[in-house]
């Protein structure tokens, strides 16, 4: 099976320098950042994390890698606590957080590096617009063939500007302008597709359907350098036996093994189930009443079952102002 | 005390989530070993029980899965959620264990009075544990408008300055500091903070900017992670009101927070015998995969809360 372009990027045999992922609380991206963090590191590969929304120990805790370079923003932009000490991260800012990244990006001149980022909703709290667009779009400038810049965001978070009204354009609008490829996670159920977890039995009735853990649906929408724009939806599930493991499918394939699941019943009687059967009244007809019945002569059934002329003919006649003399086309001056 | 879930009619299953499913018509109260009846002696253990958290946590159990945890609770105005803070405060101050839990209340929508007199009618004396020194609370209501109480600047060596003495709204950078000094020396022996706010939407309303309260619970969520605790935060959740800065609060909230719990109106409007419905959602940090998002009907009651499964109550059927 030929792998989906997602699984291209995330695997680095597509190149894509700027990948802006956007989630909601219906379905979060952490599953997917963990994706793009494993494939990030190995030989020739470099991950540096941007710990922006939560500590920079929480988001080690979540990737669970050992070779990571972090850069902490949280600590010094979005939180109160003081910074631990002797902590092995590099602190930055909003005003040098790019020229804190390019020097990482000096320093490990070969290989493939990503840039991670949290998420920058922190920013757009606290930044204008045009700060966090400017920021956005030096990053932009950063990636290339061998970097790439991941920025995932909140779409349903509503951004205020000074005034408490929400932002026009909407901050979605301006990452994509800048993203070479733009994933959206959406929860299965808006595609009716439902992941359950090692494989066993799934309430299809559940009403929650708050960020499922086994999986979720991605739309991808990837600019290759060649101008040419691909679209796709696909689908990510966690393994059963192995949590740190994603497999990628098609959404139609899913659609298909989500269909076939409920074997249909084998013997024919089962098939075609007796309305009937177990009514607290009585429809069933003895075949003496089924006689009686068919016995019945309804009304108009004998004008529609006689037999008259096989032809039949439509008597018509002209009236007067049928035909005119004039000619329709007199005013096309042809 | 040995405490056991009973069901009044139907015996109850319990599934590998560890969620107790109850036949029709079932309501649950607690039994004693003896048989009497105790309605409030483990708050609400089925609340618990959905949660997947292990109501009365046995000694040998050295995980508390709500340690570490930050729960958020949102509410509308239809129904109130405030009761389930009592749930939270109850549960961890009874835990004895160890060293125990220091539960801090930082009050915005009601005066110690009021939380008083509801924890005693739960069976939970304030008072006495505050004596031990095992619960705190900080008035913030009564102290919203000035730089007083909770909100006073405990580290100004000075004079306020005249900066500071501007702000017109409640400065929450000192409440967080207030909050941290009422917990940290416990915490420095080994006891978990719990640190319960009711409600957010209060600073919102009273001016503080939004990006402050985010810090400050995005604060409160690293510090109670780094202690094992637990964070317990109401906020109101009002759509239809069109505040977009309450709707933008809730949403980030709802980002860090690994428990959503999200108390409405019931959805067809209302019946005699129910009061609204709970929604346990999952948060996107939460990576227990035993705790199944579900929903459950609630009815208030003079001592106490039942729930029930979704169109399983008297009141319903």
């Amino acid at each position: 099976m030929p792998l989906t372009t997602l699984e291209r990027i995330i695997n680095l045999k597509e190149s894509s320098s700027l990948i802006v992922i956007e989630d909601s609380t219906k379905q979060s991206c952490a599953r997917l950042l963990k994706a793009f963090a494993a494939s990030s590191i190995g030989p020739d590969r470099r991950l540096v994390v941007v710990s922006v929304e939560q500590a920079y120990w929480k988001w080690k805790r979540i990737l669970n890698l050992e070779s990571l370079t972090i850069i902490d923003v949280y600590s010094s932009c979005f939180s109160w606590l003081d910074p631990p000490v002797a902590a092995p991260v590099r602190s930055a800012n909003i005003k040098n957080l790019v020229s804190v990244i390019e020097t990482e990006l000096q320093t490990a001149q070969n290989g493939r590096i990503t840039v991670l980022f949290d998420s920058i909703n922190p920013f757009l709290l606290r930044y204008s617009l045009a700060t966090v667009a400017r920021l956005v779009k030096s990053l932009s400038a950063l990636g290339s063939d061998n970097v790439r810049i991941i920025l995932p965001f909140h779409g349903d978070v509503p951004v205020l500007d000074a005034s408490g009204n929400s932002l026009i354009p909407p901050i979605g609008s301006v990452l994509a302008n800048a993203a070479t490829t733009y994933v959206t996670v959406r929860h299965g159920k808006d595609f009716g597709i439902i992941f359950g977890r090692d494989g066993g039995a799934v309430d299809v009735f559940e009403t929650v359907d708050a960020h499922n853990p086994a999986g979720g649906i991605c739309e991808v929408l990837h600019k290759k350098k060649s101008g040419k724009v691909l679209r796709e939806a696909v689908a990510y599930k966690v393994s059963a036996t192995d949590s740190d493991l994603l497999t990628f499918h098609t959404v139609d394939d899913l659609r298909s093994v989500n269909d076939s699941q409920p074997s249909p019943p084998s013997n024919p009687a089962e098939r075609t189930p007796d309305p009937t059967a177990n009514l607290s009244f009585n429809l069933r007809l003895t075949d003496e009443q089924k006689v009686a019945r068919a016995e019945v002569v309804l009304p108009y059934m004998k004008a529609q079952t006689a037999e008259g002329p096989s032809e039949t003919a439509i008597y018509y006649e002209p009236e007067d102002d049928d035909y005119d003399d004039e000619d329709p086309d007199a005013d096309l001056d042809i | 005390m040995d405490a056991r879930i009973h069901a009044a009619a139907g015996k109850p299953t319990r599934q590998a989530n560890g969620f107790v499913s109850h036949d029709a018509r079932d309501t649950v109260a607690l039994e004693d070993p003896s048989g009497n009846r105790l309605s409030i002696s483990a708050m609400f253990p089925l609340l618990d029980a959905a949660l997947n958290w292990s109501s009365t946590p046995s000694p040998s159990s050295s995980v508390d899965q709500s340690a570490g945890r930050f729960v958020l609770i949102t509410d509308v105005v239809r129904a109130d959620g405030s009761f389930l803070l009592h749930h939270f405060i109850g549960r961890h101050l009874r835990i004895e264990e160890g060293p125990g839990w220091n539960v801090v209340l930082v009050g915005l929508a009601q005066a110690f009075n009021h939380y008083l007199l509801i924890g005693k009618k739960l069976g939970v004396n304030l008072t006495s544990y505050e004596r031990k020194g095992r619960f705190a609370f900080l008035d913030g209501l009564s102290n919203v408008r000035a730089a007083s109480g909770p909100f006073a600047n405990t580290n100004a060596k000075g004079p306020t300055s005249i900066q500071q003495s501007a702000k017109r709204y409640p400065d929450v950078q000192n409440l967080f500091a207030n909050i941290l000094a009422a917990v940290s020396s416990r915490v420095q022996d080994g006891s978990k903070p719990c640190i319960v706010i009711d409600d957010l939407t209060m600073l919102l309303y009273s001016g503080a900017p939004l990006v402050d309260l985010l810090t400050f619970i995005s604060s409160l969520n690293a510090y109670v992670g780094q202690h094992n605790g637990c964070l317990v935060v109401l906020v109101h959740n009002d759509t239809s009101s069109g505040d977009v800065r309450q709707a933008a609060m809730c949403k980030s909230l709802s980002h860090l927070a690994d428990y959503v719990l999200e108390v409405q109106g019931l959805e067809s409007g209302a019946t005699q015998g129910l009061h609204g419905q709970l929604t346990l959602g999952r948060g996107p940090p939460l990576n227990d995969t035993s705790f199944s998002p579900h929903v459950l009907h609630y009815r208030l009651a003079d001592a106490g809360v039942q729930f029930f499964k979704k169109g399983y109550s008297t009141g319903v059927l």
